[in-house]
């Protein structure tokens, strides 16, 4: 619990420096069975393509009814837009893919206690713009593929971090203010 | 489980329905998730406890934060141009290892009328159905307000506060004896929970 404070001042942080460089396309909350935290969103140079980060509690026992300590993890993904709706009235809806990186202290699925997981991660979704209401709406799904480290019997144990897989089908949907 | 998913069946059955009427505007679903953190409980207790041979009467109350989240998809009519009456079901935690299954009626009152963007009050109720303690349904009371943003098109983002009391027959853990009490065996098992929680509705 006592890692969540400096982990949303890190976020934030970084969400500053991105504003102040002008880079910053939306700042919003994120939604998942998987957990809840804040996103950003950041424009690069190329239209077509954005920087996500994402930092959340992990909460998915607390969602199923057991009250448990959260952990926390931070997913990076550069998106690619591969298809843009006809936009109207301020309106756009576009189809995305991203690849990047995730790290975090989490729970496994079947196992006990926290470790660490650091992995390369993939992501498919949809994201709607409704400019004239500065909302950005995002919703897909993200994959995980990397290792867990964690302390079992006084040693340390790497293995494969389930719940990068297992969880992959859990959508997410993220709610954004969308600058300008 | 199956209730959850017959209930869920039947809201896309009405709301496909619905969409095929010829008045559509005044027809509205939506889905709706949101988190919140139980308060107040208070819980009052009356079984027989069978190795001991007499009757347990266990009455308290505490304050305790537990946090936990509730989603669901409603379904409604617009009964006038600033009230909206809407059937509410999904899943709802109301404590620590406590699901529920609501079915209830939501009166949303929007200030500046359902279709415009503004100021939102609501009031709803209804039934809340445990699938692992046969038993009859508990209760719950909601009153809460918000904000509704009109995205464009039909969809609308409602941001929801409300604060819930919730009325609760659950299981009674004999500590002694280190398992649950026997429904044959419980007179009383009342438990209310109050929360606060704040939500996200996405309205068609």
């Amino acid at each position: 619990m006592k890692a969540i404070i400096p982990a949303i001042s890190l976020f934030l942080a970084l969400a500053a420096c991105h504003t102040a460089g002008g880079q910053v396309r939306s700042v919003g909350t994120w939604h998942s069975f998987k957990g809840l935290g804040l996103t950003m969103q950041s424009a690069t140079r190329n239209p077509k393509e954005t920087n996500t980060f994402t930092l959340y509690a992990e909460l998915w026992d607390t969602y199923a009814g057991h009250l448990t300590a959260p952990g926390g993890k931070f997913v990076f993904s550069h998106n690619i837009t591969l298809h843009d709706f006809d936009a109207a009235d301020g309106e756009a809806f576009s189809l995305f893919a991203g690849a990047g990186a995730s790290a975090g202290w989490v729970k496994d699925h079947g196992r006990d206690g926290f470790g660490m997981m650091a992995a390369l991660n993939g992501s498919f979704g949809a994201c709607a713009a409704f400019a004239r209401k500065h909302v950005l709406i995002c919703a897909g799904i993200t994959l995980e593929a990397g290792p867990w480290l964690h302390m079992t019997e006084n040693r340390y144990v790497v293995s494969l971090y389930r719940n990068g897989i297992y969880q992959a089908y859990y959508p997410y949907i993220s709610i954004s203010y969308l600058f300008k | 489980m199956k209730k959850l998913t017959a209930i869920t069946v039947i809201l896309m059955l009405a709301c496909s329905l619905a969409y095929c009427q010829e008045r559509p505007s005044r027809f509205h679903w939506g889905v709706e998730w949101g988190y919140g953190a139980s308060g107040f409980m208070y819980w009052s207790n009356n079984y027989f406890d069978a190795k001991v041979g007499y009757r347990i009467w266990d009455e308290g109350h505490e304050f305790a934060f537990v946090p936990n989240a509730y989603a669901g998809l409603y379904a409604g009519f617009d009964l006038g141009r600033r009230i909206n009456l809407s059937l509410f079901s999904g899943t709802m935690g109301i404590y620590s290892d406590r699901q529920v299954i609501p079915l209830g009626l939501r009166a949303t009152y929007a200030f500046r009328g359902q279709d415009s963007q503004g100021a939102l009050a609501f009031l709803g109720g209804g039934l809340c159905f445990h699938d692992l303690f046969v038993s009859a349904p508990g209760q719950y009371l909601q009153l809460g307000g918000g904000y509704r943003i009109k995205l464009g098109g039909k969809m609308d983002m409602d941001l929801l506060a409300h604060l819930r009391a919730c009325d609760d027959h659950p299981p009674i853990w004999d500590e002694e004896n280190g398992s649950y009490v026997d429904a044959a065996n419980i007179r009383k098992n009342l438990a209310v929970y109050t929360s606060f929680e704040v939500g996200v509705a996405f309205r068609f």
